[in-house]
């Protein structure tokens, strides 16, 4: 049976899962800039400290992104020095997919649904992606991306979508061709943990895994918005 | 014991291992500076997300180069401040990390702990009590030590630090980043009498700098020479060599008063300023009429580095500090602050230790 520890801080909400013969445990907190204490003080919870594989886990899961950058990278530092301590592989899971998950195990959205996963990017933009389930797991169907509410495009062959997470509240803002194809929405989502490792056990079984080293954020959000020497001084 | 050193606080990703029997073993450095000269500073963001890339191949470069397994290393190591909050995030989760695995013990350490102690990664290194003076982008302080943790605050600057005046004039004279190098580089070629820069502070009592004032001049004498015009190399040559000695007028200047001030005869310099070769030859020559000796760190480790941390955590956790479950990463901290180690802790250094 395989054993997963899952880390997902993309977002205000901080937790740390484990799947162990079965069970699931979690400790989920929502702490604003307090991720990088609180999150050891979860695994101490969850888990003694040492060699990960003596406590059953075969790989570390995190919560890749997007989200805050700063949230991200505390992920991906953790899983990289736990998966490099223990010599475990890592696997990536978008934080927009756990995001989804989270919605559907509430039962905010039901199985058949397509969901809309969304969060606040700050600076009026959205991060956004697109899933529809499949044997119960989000399975994407486009995004992710990062635009400004009035500028998400959606597939055509979307007629009707729940919108979930933090970046509702933007979601007035839609092109009206848009807003017309949400029909339900659940603003409070937050991704947690527990939710990434349906989908971190799929992508073990496809063989989907990473080194220690390749673990790092996806920020969707690329362009850091810094002027260079050569635009610096002239009015934006 | 082996401490793994990891400094993540600016643009520069180091790690290093330390044998607290053998000495350094073995340090690894990713410089940044390509990636932020094109903004002609730091930009914390891309700091940030170069640490999370860098750190881990640098680990496996550290290892490799001293022979050593992961499982071999007692303790670790991090930069928790001061420095970019995103930048320390970064190393400190990642240590935090690393230590939980391996189930050892973890510290955070003073990134300016770790330059001031540097010197002692040499064979001749100092005894206490000293005068430092650390001098960078961020800093310049003068500090009295006498034992590990033993620090008292004797003079700093009031506003930018040295090595942010040579930043920004090194900006004024059309010169990239970082700047020291580039107006030392250039103040070679300069005619040392045509400007005169004023030597801030060093009239009044005291042990303080300030160095805006310093870039004010510069920059009305970059003003007043581009005229109309373009501003010629030899005026940039020129003004770099004014500007130079005035920096190193004033902080032998200072220097000198403090180690007078505490009775003291030996100074160490560290920090990124401390590899200027005129400020270096300045001091040689101005303690030598002292009788006083000066120590610095070699090249590499003047600027930010691994190894420094890797030393300078490798004394306090022989001393069995550790962080509690509440460290958090510090941007701001007093080194004054910190706690003091016992006198006779072990250094933990033998001669004869393998050197990188």
């Amino acid at each position: 049976m395989t054993g997963i520890l899952a880390i997902e801080t993309a977002t205000e909400a901080c937790s740390v899962a484990l799947f162990r013969d079965g069970h699931y445990m979690q400790r989920h907190a929502v702490a604003p800039r307090r991720h990088s204490h609180i999150v050891f003080a979860m695994l101490q919870e969850l888990l003694p400290s040492g060699d990960l594989r003596r406590h059953g886990i075969n790989a570390i899961a995190y919560g890749c992104g997007p989200g805050s950058f700063t949230g991200l990278r505390i992920a991906a530092s953790a899983v990289q020095g736990l998966a490099y301590a223990s010599g475990l592989p890592a696997l990536a899971v978008s934080t927009l997919a756990g995001q989804a998950q989270t919605a559907l195990r509430s039962g905010l959205v039901d199985g058949g649904a397509t969901v809309l996963s969304v969060l606040d990017a700050r600076i009026d933009e959205i991060y956004s992606a697109v899933y529809t389930f499949e044997e119960g797991l989000a399975t994407l169907r486009s995004g992710p991306a990062v635009c400004a509410p009035g500028q998400l495009e959606l597939p055509a062959d979307c007629a009707s979508l729940c919108a979930v997470g933090s970046g509702y509240q933007l979601l007035a803002e839609l092109p009206p061709g848009v807003r017309t194809r949400v029909t339900t929405a659940a603003a409070q989502v937050l991704p947690e943990a527990r939710d990434l490792i349906p989908l971190a056990l799929a992508q073990w079984r496809r063989g989907e895994q990473q080194s220690p080293q390749q673990v790092q954020p996806v920020y969707v959000r690329n362009d850091v918005r810094w002027k260079k020497l050569a635009e610096q001084g002239k009015r934006s | 014991m082996l401490i793994l050193g990891i400094e993540t606080s600016c643009d520069e990703t180091g790690l290093a291992l330390y044998d607290t029997a053998r000495g350094l073993l073995a340090h690894a450095l990713f410089s940044q500076v390509d990636v932020h000269v094109e903004y002609g500073g730091v930009v914390p963001e891309l700091a940030s997300r170069d640490h999370v890339r860098k750190a881990l191949p640098l680990l496996d470069e550290v290892l490799a180069r001293a022979g050593c397994r992961g499982a071999d290393i007692d303790g670790i190591a991090y930069t928790a401040g001061p420095g970019l909050v995103g930048a320390l995030m970064v190393g400190a989760t990642l240590a935090r990390a690393l230590a939980w695995g391996w189930g050892v013990p973890v510290l955070g350490v003073h990134h300016m702990e770790g330059h001031l102690l540097a010197p002692m990664l040499e064979d001749e290194h100092p005894e206490f009590p000293f005068v430092a003076l650390l001098v960078s982008g961020g800093h310049t302080q003068l500090v009295r030590v006498d034992g590990i943790g033993r620090y008292r605050l004797l003079g700093e600057s009031l506003d930018d630090a040295a090595g942010e005046a040579f930043d920004k004039t090194a900006k004024m004279l059309g010169l990239p980043y970082p700047g020291g190098p580039q107006i030392a580089r250039l103040a070679q070629r300069g005619e040392p009498g045509r400007f005169h820069f004023p030597r801030p502070m060093v009239n009044r009592p005291g042990l303080d700098f300030s160095f805006s004032g310093l870039k004010t001049h510069a920059l009305n004498t970059v003003e007043g020479c581009r005229g109309a015009g373009e501003l010629s190399e030899r005026d940039a040559c020129d003004i770099a060599c004014a500007f130079e000695n005035a920096v190193v007028a004033t902080l032998v200047v200072k220097c000198r008063r403090a180690l007078r001030q505490e009775g003291l005869d030996t100074l160490i310099i560290a920090g990124g300023v401390s590899a200027n070769t005129k400020l270096r030859a300045e001091l040689q020559r101005a303690l030598v009429k002292d009788r006083a000796r000066v120590f610095y760190p070699a090249p590499q480790f003047c600027t930010d580095n691994g190894a420094m941390i890797a030393y300078a955590g490798a004394q306090r956790l022989l001393a069995g500090q550790a962080d509690d479950g509440d460290s958090q990463v510090r941007p701001r901290w007093p080194m004054e602050t910190l706690p003091p180690l016992p006198a006779r802790a072990p250094r933990g250094r033998l001669p004869g230790d393998r050197r990188v």
